[in-house]
């Protein structure tokens, strides 16, 4: 794909969202002017960007929509719920038409099908045709007698780089694109700098053009014509009356005497024009203020507005691995300047080691904007789940108050796109199986329509997501009945309701009666825990019958540095992740008693599971004296670690081990410590699991 | 009269395009008539190399004239101002 069209891809995809969060939101809250306003502009954007790159098939459809949007925004159409629907199959199928002229596919009959049904809908709902085109006509020949008050006589200078032709738009889908929002008046191209036939590169860009259009459009409008090549041509527009621009436009060109000749031989301008802008130019310079005309004052204006708006919305698109070669340089500088820590203090060197520190500070100032850079508002991924649950709703006809908590919660654009897909399988399978039909809920007397939530929030260093509904609840002796009869527990086992309920996220497990082609095949669940997992997050479900089921989702804020805690057993170097970590404490002689050689101490009353990594991972007996335990807790969990040295808070660049390392249950990864050695990180919830296994089966 | 046997007339046939009239237009010693009946389409590289080949008939004081140009061809040359290649008068 061409960078412009990858360009105008983006775009397109940016005007689709807008149109269905307007769409949606209306549906929610009722029609509004904002919203509509809004549809009217993102559809007129798509029109105006596909005309560009020739894709007529999206210009026709888009034209259809964009009028009954422009009929509707002036108030001669009520936007009705039906057609707040067929808007948003509109644009579906304007995405759908979008895809296939990006791929240069021809569309398929279904295509077209749903082309000429949507078009006859919408032309449907147009008040009626033959009038409306009447009075266009009228307006029409009101255009061409008089000027109407709000038009304006554009002038506009192109000029192209030598190698405009290679960013693949056509320079005449530009001007025929420009004859559809306005009238041109009159164009000449400049043809001087064409070389004869044989000195032509026939590739390179020669020819340049100069236009005046009349048209009601803004500055800003037209701009927008050239926004995917602006970087490869000169662009000025001003108002013909503005004879400030003109003449600087003259001032540029090689042969200012020709230009301004050929300016006067083609009908842009009169001889007195020229001769009355310089009178004018003149009285700018005493700088009399009076006797400037408006139309200087216009030209003056309108720039800098068009500059204001540039600086308010200021952003940047950078390919996301630009970023993420930024953060591994950071994390690599972070380690080394750790390397540069220990050195200093090794030597002794009081001077070197408070640089070394202060360096390390700014590092971590650099690291978390850095950081910030990749962190979105999990809002706007947020909002396309209304459309799917509103969807899926009314499918199956069940009502759906579907509200969304912390959109402003910030999270790792990374983790926000990884988690989109289990999110919407779970508040899919909230509506379907969970949210009861409105008269099952009414006979249990609920509410008719059923509620599922949608919230985030952050909770020590991790983000939570929840999806709660308040629907049936899970059927304990269902997943159970179900669970054994498919060999995934025995009968005996002694189970939590915990236990129960996570076994949904078993592979092959669905407690739905019916495989409807919403959720229910019992895949699905086990894939959501897994992406979780990956995400090194964890998924937790609880569930009363008939009054709903939660989902909650612990995400860490991001995937590749950490706070850990660095500890060492025997010879090894272990990092326990920081915010698991509860209190560390001495294991003296005082607790050794009380255990009896038991795995558990006894602390503030309170039993506390041990686990030795001295002999889980079969560690050398250390040097060390001492032996601490580190008191860790993971949801509702806690648990002791045995270890024999505390060095303290690391930051940690998580670093990927190798496949030999797969299969050791408790290492999530390794990192390289700032004497070079290497960390392994432990996976804390690994490692309860196995004690907690242990404890059960042994 | 040359006759162009391009069914469209874009960037990629440009180069060819020109090779095949350098030396026509060198030797060229009446006015210039291209038939463009085959061509469908055309865009702004095209164009600008029938200028410049205008350009070089002119100076020997020659016209060029395009003919056969259909309707869709001579929308193009409409929207950016270069009909004139068609009546040659220029």
């Amino acid at each position: 794909m061409s960078n412009d069209l990858q360009l105008f891809n983006e775009d397109a995809q940016e005007q689709l969202d807008f149109m269905e969060a307007a769409l949606v939101s209306m549906q929610d809250n009722g029609v509004n002017d904002d919203d509509i306003g809004a549809l009217f502009r993102a559809m007129h954007t798509i029109k105006g960007t596909s005309g560009m790159f020739g894709f007529d098939d999206v210009v026709g459809f888009a034209h259809v929509a964009e009028n009954l949007l422009s009929d509707v925004r002036e108030g001669k159409v009520d936007l009705t719920e039906s057609m707040l629907e067929l808007f948003l199959l509109s644009k579906d199928h304007t995405a759908n038409l979008i895809n296939i002229a990006i791929e240069e596919e021809v569309s398929s009959p279904e295509i077209k099908q749903t082309n000429d049904d949507l078009l006859s809908k919408l032309i449907a709902y147009l008040p009626n045709m033959q009038e409306d085109n009447e009075t266009n006509a009228k307006e029409n020949i009101d255009e061409n007698s008089s000027n109407n008050l709000g038009e304006t006589l554009w002038h506009l200078s192109l000029q192209f780089t030598p190698d405009f032709f290679n960013s693949g738009m056509d320079i005449l889908n530009l001007l025929s694109f420009l004859d559809d929002i306005g009238q041109v008046k009159n164009i000449f191209a400049q043809d001087d700098k064409i070389p004869k036939l044989q000195d032509i590169n026939p590739t390179q860009t020669y020819i340049a053009f100069q236009l005046q259009l009349l048209s009601e459009a803004a500055l800003e409008d037209i701009e927008e014509v050239f926004e995917f090549v602006v970087d490869d041509m000169e662009l000025d527009i001003f108002k013909s009356t503005d004879t400030e621009s003109l003449s600087k436009v003259i001032e540029k060109m090689d042969n200012s005497q020709l230009f301004q000749e050929q300016l006067i031989d083609k009908g842009f301008y009169t001889a007195d024009d020229f001769l009355k802008s310089e009178q004018e130019v003149k009285a700018d310079n005493t700088e009399d203020i009076k006797t400037t005309k408006t139309t200087s004052k216009e030209s003056k204006t309108t720039p800098v507005k068009g500059k204001k708006e540039a600086t308010k919305n200021f952003s940047l698109r950078v390919d996301s691995s630009k970023v993420d070669n930024l953060i591994n340089q950071i994390s690599e500088m972070v380690i080394a300047n750790a390397r540069i820590v220990q050195k200093a203090d090794n030597l002794g060197d009081n001077d070197l080691s408070e640089s070394a520190i202060i360096l390390a500070d700014l590092l971590e100032d650099i690291r978390s904007s850095v950081m910030n850079i990749r962190m979105v508002q999990v809002g706007d991924s947020f909002a396309k789940f209304r459309r799917i649950i509103n969807d899926t709703a009314k499918k199956i006809g069940k009502d759906i108050n579907f509200t969304i908590n912390g959109g402003d919660t910030e999270l790792d654009k990374m983790v926000i796109e990884k988690i989109s897909d289990p999110l919407m399988h779970m508040l899919r399978n909230s509506v379907d199986h969970g949210v009861e039909m409105p008269d099952e809920r009414e006979a249990k007397g609920k509410n008719r329509s059923g509620s599922v939530t949608l919230s985030a929030y952050p909770d020590a260093g991790m983000i939570v997501i929840e999806i709660r509904d308040d629907g049936k609840g899970l059927d304990k002796d269902a997943i159970l009945a179900k669970a054994i009869k498919q060999g995934i527990v025995s009968e005996s086992a002694n189970l939590t309701d915990k236990d129960i309920y996570n076994m949904v996220f078993e592979a092959g497990l669905s407690t739905a009666k019916e495989v409807s082609d919403i959720s229910g095949r019992g895949v699905g669940m086990d894939v959501v825990k897994r992406n979780i997992k990956e995400l090194r997050g964890t998924v937790d479900i609880d569930s009363k019958l008939n009054e709903g089921t939660l989902f909650t989702i612990k995400l860490p804020l991001t995937l590749a540095i950490i706070d850990g805690f660095l500890i060492q057993v025997g010879k090894t170097k272990y990092i326990i992740p920081l915010e698991m970590i509860q209190e560390c404490i001495e294991l003296n002689a005082s607790y050794k008693e009380k255990m009896k050689g038991n795995q558990f101490i006894n602390l503030r009353d309170n039993i506390l599971p041990l686990l030795d990594i001295r002999s889980h991972y079969n560690e050398e007996e250390s040097d060390s004296k001492r032996e601490n335990v580190v008191v860790v807790q993971y949801g509702d969990y806690q648990m002791g670690i045995l270890v024999d040295e505390l060095f303290g808070e690391f930051q940690t660049v998580i670093k990927p081990l190798g496949d030999i390392f797969a299969n050791v249950p408790g290492i999530s990864g390794g990192t390289i410590l700032g004497s070079g050695d290497i960390g392994l990180i432990f996976d804390i919830p690994k490692l309860m699991e196995h004690k907690i296994r242990g404890a059960t089966h042994g | 009269m040359e006759t162009l046997e391009y069914d469209k007339l874009t960037i990629y046939e440009v180069n060819a395009l020109k090779d095949s009239l350098l030396e026509v237009v060198k030797g060229i010693s009446d006015n210039l008539i291209l038939d463009i009946a085959s061509v469908e389409k055309i865009d702004m590289p095209a164009i600008q190399l029938l200028l410049s080949i205008q350009k070089s008939c002119k100076e020997k004081g020659f016209y060029l004239t395009l003919i056969g140009v259909q309707p869709s061809v001579e929308e193009n040359l409409k929207v950016c101002a270069c009909d004139s290649l068609i009546g040659g008068t220029s």
